[in-house]
């Protein structure tokens, strides 16, 4: 029985188990693809946004920067014969921007002012220097920041140079054109814009951000990199071959046809989310870096919290498994108990009974059963032999169970009292009916037949309790003889039980039996009924002795019932004379 | 199983069958219909099919419940063989059959 317990307990561990746990990962799968596919569109407008305000940051210095540039040139297109009114403009915004390195007025000589003219202020030490940038020393009509403008008659950012010998440092030149109410090109007025303080102050916009912003020009050179190693040093294809990433240099190729993009980055130091946005007045791209794992930083602990929690939700379960079971198994030693303490009593019911269920002697033979239909029973039988009489009796007591067989212990017990003091049958009944009533107040009662042969007379004395009379085979008749109708014991202390008298031939065959024989049902609910009693003493042969006619009347009943449920303890005494 | 009619007298009706597998819970319906009795009561076995000893201990306890009310037990549609069983439990001596 334990062991049974365990195995159930295995199987209810292994089954919360296979429920639990492919549950746990098709919910941490979904869960996962849901949570990162949340946090990459998360991160995408978290980059656009970035992108969105490097670009803003990256204009509005452009516009400060270049802003005058515009002005100048609107001055000369409302008076382009006196161009030079632009001069202090531009010597003034150099000295107030100091990302403003130098500026230029550089005049179309095949225009109708047709002069050749180009003039230019840079910063120097403590002052504004002047110089001019003319043929044959410097042809600016043939270089780029003048001759692009020419032709795309729009303002341009130059590919960003190193000035060297100049400001040593890094910049890019801003050339608007300057168009005439015909549009006419009439020159450039050029602002050189150094970018140390844009690359700066675009790292500076992003340091709260987390990520990594860079801005490279379209030929991948990096304007503003957080790395000093990177910024105004380096391009982006070196980078790429330097860390050995082919997404970085295809970035480089896509930066260089002005597209945008976004790429997963494999970097030394782990993988990368890159969003790329080209900006086209500059043909420069910001890109923003975001590292995978701090991304997905967040996503990895929900996991780990799910992880815990289903952990601990089977371990809770699993104890109370143990607990419900330790119960179970306590439930079931106590059922076991119980079991026992029935075969317990069954056996001790037993021993009330005869020991001797089978005797043969010269004057007569006797055999008696009692199979009860619950593990007790409340049927019970005896018999005794005083001098040449034989006494012998049938019990009955109603119901089931151990109340009944308990009841039926004080009725045998007060039975075989009586038996010492007398073989009169209605006195042993009187004093056991008196007797019990005492005991009984439960309403419980037996029925009881008891019979007294004299064999020197061949003469039965009986008395009936409430019973089912005997049926006797006496010569060639078989009867049932039943006088009068008494009540069972137990049932009223007014009752006074009668003898009557009966002469039996030699050979004489009596069976007493409880109702648990007359009343044994078939599938069908049918009763067995006395007279099948009857008709099985006939065919009984003469040769039979009283344990041979038990023998067969019990098979026949066991035929009649056919495996139905014995429904009550069935008890049958068969005396043979 | 049983049922419980109250008219001018106590209507116990035993019904189907009354043995050792419903008698208890019978016998706790029918302990309380006969508290403080005020009339006779009549046990109708007319739907009864089969009654055990364990059912006869009912009806044996309501004849004394009654009896010790001072009223009568009455009993009627017995036949076959609960008339049978009623007859030789001896049952008949104290119930009275209309």
């Amino acid at each position: 029985m334990t062991f049974r317990v365990d195995n159930i307990q295995k199987k209810i561990v292994l089954f919360i188990v296979l429920i639990t746990v492919p549950m746990f990962l098709i919910s941490l799968f979904l869960i996962q693809n849901y949570v990162s596919s949340e946090l990459l569109k998360s991160e995408h407008r978290q980059a656009t946004l970035i992108n969105i305000e490097t670009l803003k940051s990256i204009e509005n210095f452009l516009n400060e920067t270049s802003s005058f540039t515009q002005e100048a040139a609107f001055m000369i297109k409302a008076n382009p014969n006196n161009y030079e009114i632009v001069l202090p403009l531009l010597k003034r915004s150099i000295q107030n921007d100091s990302s403003l390195f130098g500026s230029a007025l550089a005049l179309n000589p095949n225009s109708y002012l047709n002069k050749m003219y180009c003039k230019y202020f840079y910063r120097g030490v403590d002052s504004i220097n002047a110089k001019w940038l003319m043929p044959p020393a410097y042809n600016y009509s043939e270089s780029d920041w003048f001759a692009r403008p020419k032709v795309q008659k729009e303002p341009i950012w130059s590919e960003p140079y190193f000035d060297k010998g100049g400001g040593e440092v890094f910049m890019s030149t801003y050339s608007c054109p300057i168009l005439d109410v015909n549009s006419e090109f009439l020159g450039v007025v050029t602002a050189d814009v150094e970018l140390n303080t844009l690359s700066e102050r675009i790292q500076n916009l992003n340091a709260a951000k987390g990520g990594s912003i860079f801005v490279v020009s379209k030929s991948g050179f990096f304007l503003s990199h957080p790395d000093k190693k990177f910024n105004l040093k380096q391009d982006i294809f070196t980078y790429a071959k330097a860390i050995n990433s082919e997404t970085l240099n295809k970035v480089g190729d896509d930066i260089k046809d002005g597209k945008s993009g976004v790429y997963t980055v494999e970097m030394p130091d782990g993988t990368y989310s890159l969003y790329t946005m080209y900006v086209s007045r500059t043909s420069w791209s910001i890109g923003i870096l975001l590292k995978n794992s701090v991304l997905f930083g967040s996503l990895r602990k929900l996991k780990l919290y799910l992880l815990l929690i289903v952990f601990v939700d089977i371990i809770l379960i699993l104890i109370m498994v143990v607990l419900v079971s330790n119960q179970l198994k306590k439930s079931v030693a106590k059922e076991e108990k119980v079991k026992h303490e029935l075969e317990l009593a069954c056996k001790i019911q037993q021993h009330f009974l005869p020991k001797i269920n089978k005797l043969n002697n010269d004057n007569f033979s006797l055999s008696g059963i009692m199979t009860p239909a619950k593990e007790v029973g409340g049927d019970f039988y005896g018999y005794r032999q005083v001098d040449n009489k034989l006494i012998f009796y049938v019990g009955d007591v109603s119901g089931k169970g151990v109340p009944a067989s308990l009841f039926m212990m004080a009725a045998q017990m007060l039975m075989e009292d009586a038996m010492e003091d007398s073989t009169n049958p209605a006195f042993i009944l009187n004093r056991v009916n008196k007797k019990i009533l005492r005991i009984s107040t439960t309403g419980m009662f037996a029925t009881m037949i008891i019979g007294v042969i004299d064999f020197k007379t061949n003469k039965m004395t009986y008395a009936i309790a409430g019973h089912p009379p005997f049926v006797i085979k006496s010569g060639e008749g078989i009867f049932s003889p039943l006088p009068v109708y008494a009540l069972p014991l137990a049932a009223f202390e007014y009752i006074e039980y009668e003898n009557y008298e009966m002469q039996l031939e030699k050979g004489a065959s009596i069976i007493a039996f409880s109702d648990g024989v007359s009343e044994a049902e078939n599938k069908r609910l049918e009763l067995y009924d006395t007279e099948r009693i009857a008709l099985v003493l006939k065919a009984c042969s003469n040769e039979y002795d009283a344990s041979e006619i038990k023998d067969k009347l019990l098979q026949d009943v066991r035929n009649y019932t056919n495996g139905h449920e014995q429904n009550d303890d069935l008890t049958i005494v068969v005396v043979r004379i | 199983m049983v049922e419980i009619k109250k008219k001018e007298q106590l209507i116990i009706c035993l019904l189907d069958r009354l043995d050792a597998s419903n008698a208890e819970e019978a016998s706790s319906i029918v302990i309380e219909a006969v508290k403080d009795l005020a009339s006779d009561v009549l046990i109708d076995v007319s739907e009864l099919k089969y009654i055990s000893s364990a059912g006869l201990r009912i009806v044996l306890n309501i004849a004394k419940d009654v009896k010790a009310a001072g009223k009568e037990t009455l009993l009627q549609g017995a036949k076959g063989e609960v008339k049978e069983i009623f007859r030789i439990s001896g049952f008949l001596t104290f119930l009275k059959e209309i």
